[in-house]
């Protein structure tokens, strides 16, 4: 039921205000919040305590002066001693407001049988409204009330005294309160002070304790939020051993647990990165051996077996000359052939000559074998060649992407654009065909595996990898690398690329 | 006799690292009545000391080789030995290797795919003191120089073309030929990218231009991108 009673809209609501505020408000909040109905419950319950206690004793009081009164009182009024009565009741007035009794006597009366009044304080004669007030009963010996006058309230104690015979006069006290006020008034005075200096014993203990939670809570923050960026360096120090300090320690240990797994996921990226560069670095040379021992090895072999064979054919005549002269046609074609291989393993060109002949030659091939109409620009590459890394990268992509567009794209034209401009190069792919969801491209499904090489390779040399195509209107693919990638991706053990005719083995 | 004949021939030095190849050749050349191999050399710096020292009429010289490479003879030969006539014989059938053998001087050009239909003729035409070029890589030449020209299309003369664009429209073919992708153009421009798609289209149909590369092309020649 409670958890169905917090859930409430209204609770939710109330909650989302009062939770946000800070943990000092709130806890300052609960602390003043509670002395103040603390001290004010007090206050009451001492005031309503006090007061009827002093009620009680002035109803004692009242009775014991009453007795007292009609006891002195009886002789003078037996002697009909009116003077000596009056002044009997203002000495007993005078008496019991001396500072031993603190008793505000607020008058004095006695009365005969008949009503009438044989001596009083009153120094302006007896109010009527008094002699009408709190009258006794017939056989009734004691009467007590409380009697509003004025602003005051005044106890009215009316008591028998007998007098001659069966008749009895009546002595009536009236006792003020106003003392009880005043005294009532005064502790309540003293409690509010007292709970005024609560409360800032209290605010300030509640501020030293929020102090004491909020301030490691506040280091915890900030050096979570550190942590959150990647910064795995700060530390908490604990200071005390409780539960926040605990809380500390176990924050230091995972932030160490979690730069221990960065540290470990970094180095399986750079491995990863190494590793792939390897595997690169190991087809291309694998690639460019096989090419030249084509080149360099058979190619040569069938040249000279063409040459030999054309010898051959100067020496002989009639058929035997036919044979030969297929025999050079069929050699001719192997080396073509092998020729061709050695190319597409990689293109000699591109060593020696550099990338824009090499792509050149290749888009003229690929012109040709698809008969597509492909559109080559090179700007800034005439005079200056890029690093052999560069080169074979940018050669790759081009070579992968055109595949693509044979592939997938049923282009008419393409256009590859290669600039060579503030110390990067950007290579930028284009077809007119029929496009794809780019949002899905490069996540390495089956169909885009080219483009995940692609972006591999980009990224390998520290270059920047980006596709845009919709279904319907081509695509572009932006690859952007700069001259020198950054040193720390490279991988020093890796194969070196050569360059140049200079470093061709002798075979 | 002998001696008048020897008179005649052409005395070839065979520069190749390849000795079957360069006993087949000399076989071969040796056989012909006009022809007579005086010397072999296995690599290029070898090929140019005997050049020095023999004088051949022509040197068959290979462009792949160890250590100095044909084109790295063909420059020195340039300083040292200006009038040697070199003709080329190599595997590499690729427009740039044959253009910068011409350009350093060589007298003809040969693919070894064609040595047995080809190599004869071409000596005896750089004897005669003609260019020699097999006909395939000609062709190669030859179509590669047309392609690119053919692809350019309406470049010249887009001046007052690109006069008529649009200022929106400019801008956006100018960040297409910087390379800029579309979404990045529309960033820039702070316009939707179907916008900049809108643009770049309108533009480019009043350029008379269907491709990137011949935007940039064409911009580069107009100097609209000049003052990026």
């Amino acid at each position: 039921m409670t958890k169905d009673l917090l859930q409430h809209p209204f609770f939710k609501r109330l909650w989302s205000i009062l939770g946000a505020v800070s943990i000092r408000t709130k806890v300052l909040g609960i602390v003043v919040g509670t002395v103040l109905l603390l001290s004010t419950f007090v206050t009451m319950q001492v005031r309503r305590s006090l007061i009827t206690l002093l009620q009680n004793e002035l109803e004692s009081q009242a009775l014991s002066i009453t007795g007292h009164v009609a006891e002195s009182a009886s002789n003078l009024i037996k002697t009909g001693n009116s003077d000596g009565l009056n002044f009997l009741l203002r000495e007993t007035q005078t008496h019991y407001s001396d500072d031993r009794h603190n008793t505000d006597i607020a008058y004095l009366l006695v009365t005969a049988a008949d009503g009438s009044v044989l001596g009083h304080t009153f120094p302006d004669g007896v109010p009527a409204d008094i002699l009408q007030a709190n009258r006794l009963e017939t056989g009734e010996y004691q009467s007590l009330t409380w009697r509003n006058v004025g602003e005051e309230r005044v106890l009215d104690v009316a008591e028998s005294l007998p007098l001659s015979g069966d008749l009895a006069g009546v002595v009536r006290v009236g006792l003020s309160d106003r003392e009880i006020h005043a005294a009532v008034d005064k502790v309540t005075q003293q409690l509010i002070v007292t709970s005024a200096i609560m409360s800032l014993a209290s605010i300030a203990a509640a501020v030293f304790l929020t102090w004491l939670i909020a301030r490691p809570i506040q280091k915890l923050v900030q050096a979570a939020q550190a942590v959150a960026q990647g910064d795995f360096s700060p530390r908490v120090t604990p200071w005390a051993d409780d539960e926040i300090g605990r809380l500390s320690e176990t924050f230091n240990a995972m932030t160490e647990a979690l730069a221990q797994a960065a540290r470990e996921q970094s180095e399986r990226a750079e491995l990863r990165v190494q590793f792939v560069n390897r595997v690169i670095a190991a087809q291309e040379d694998e690639r460019r051996r096989i090419a030249r021992e084509l080149h360099d090895s058979t190619s040569q072999s069938l040249t000279s077996l063409l040459v030999g064979l054309r010898a051959l054919e100067q020496t002989a005549s009639g058929e035997m000359r036919q044979q030969i002269e297929n025999l050079r046609r069929i050699v001719g074609e192997a080396l073509e052939e092998v020729h061709a291989i050695a190319w597409q393993l990689r293109p000699s060109a591109l060593d020696d000559m550099g990338l824009a002949a090499a792509l050149e030659r290749y888009i003229a091939d690929y012109r040709e074998r698809f008969d597509l109409a492909v559109d080559l620009a090179i700007h800034g590459l005439r005079d200056s060649r890029l690093s052999p890394e560069v080169e074979t990268t940018i050669y790759r992509i081009v070579q992968e992407a055109l595949t693509n567009v044979v592939r997938h794209a049923q282009a008419r034209q393409v256009s590859v654009l290669i600039e060579h401009r503030g110390g990067k190069t950007l290579v930028i792919a284009e077809d007119d065909g029929i496009g794809f969801d780019s949002s899905t491209a490069a996540k390495g499904s089956r169909e885009h595996l080219g483009l995940y090489g692609i972006r591999e390779r980009t990224e390998l040399l520290g270059g920047r990898f980006s596709i845009e195509s919709e279904a319907g209107r081509g695509t572009s693919l932006f690859v952007e690398i700069p001259d020198s990638p950054p040193s720390k991706a490279r991988d020093d053990n890796a194969p070196t690329h050569e360059r140049g005719q200079s470093t061709y083995p002798a075979g | 006799m002998p001696l008048h004949m020897n008179a005649d021939k052409a005395r070839i030095l065979l520069a190749d690292d390849h000795a079957i190849l360069r006993a087949g050749l000399k076989l071969l050349l040796d056989a012909q009545p006009d022809m007579e191999v005086v010397g072999e050399a296995p690599n290029g710096a070898r090929a140019l000391a005997m050049i020095e020292d023999l004088q051949p009429d022509l040197v068959l010289l290979d462009l792949t080789m160890p250590g100095l490479g044909g084109l790295d003879v063909l420059r020195t030969l340039k300083d040292v030995a200006p009038g040697a006539r070199v003709l080329v014989l190599t595997m590499h059938d690729d427009k740039s290797y044959l253009q910068q053998a011409l350009a350093l001087g060589a007298a003809g050009y040969v693919v070894k795919k064609a040595v047995d239909s080809e190599l004869l003729n071409a000596i005896r035409a750089v004897m005669r003191g003609e260019r020699y070029v097999h006909s395939a890589m000609m062709d190669k030449l030859l179509t590669l120089d047309t392609a690119e020209p053919a692809a350019q299309g309406a470049s010249g003369g887009t001046t007052d073309r690109w006069a008529e664009l649009s200022q929106r429209e400019l801008d956006v073919l100018k960040l297409v030929a910087l390379g800029h992708t579309n979404s990045e153009i529309a960033e820039r421009l702070a316009i939707s990218v179907k916008t900049v798609e809108t643009y770049r289209a309108r533009g480019m149909e009043k350029l008379g231009l269907s491709t990137r590369a011949q935007l940039v092309r064409d911009a580069l020649a107009q100097g609209i991108l000049d003052d990026e």
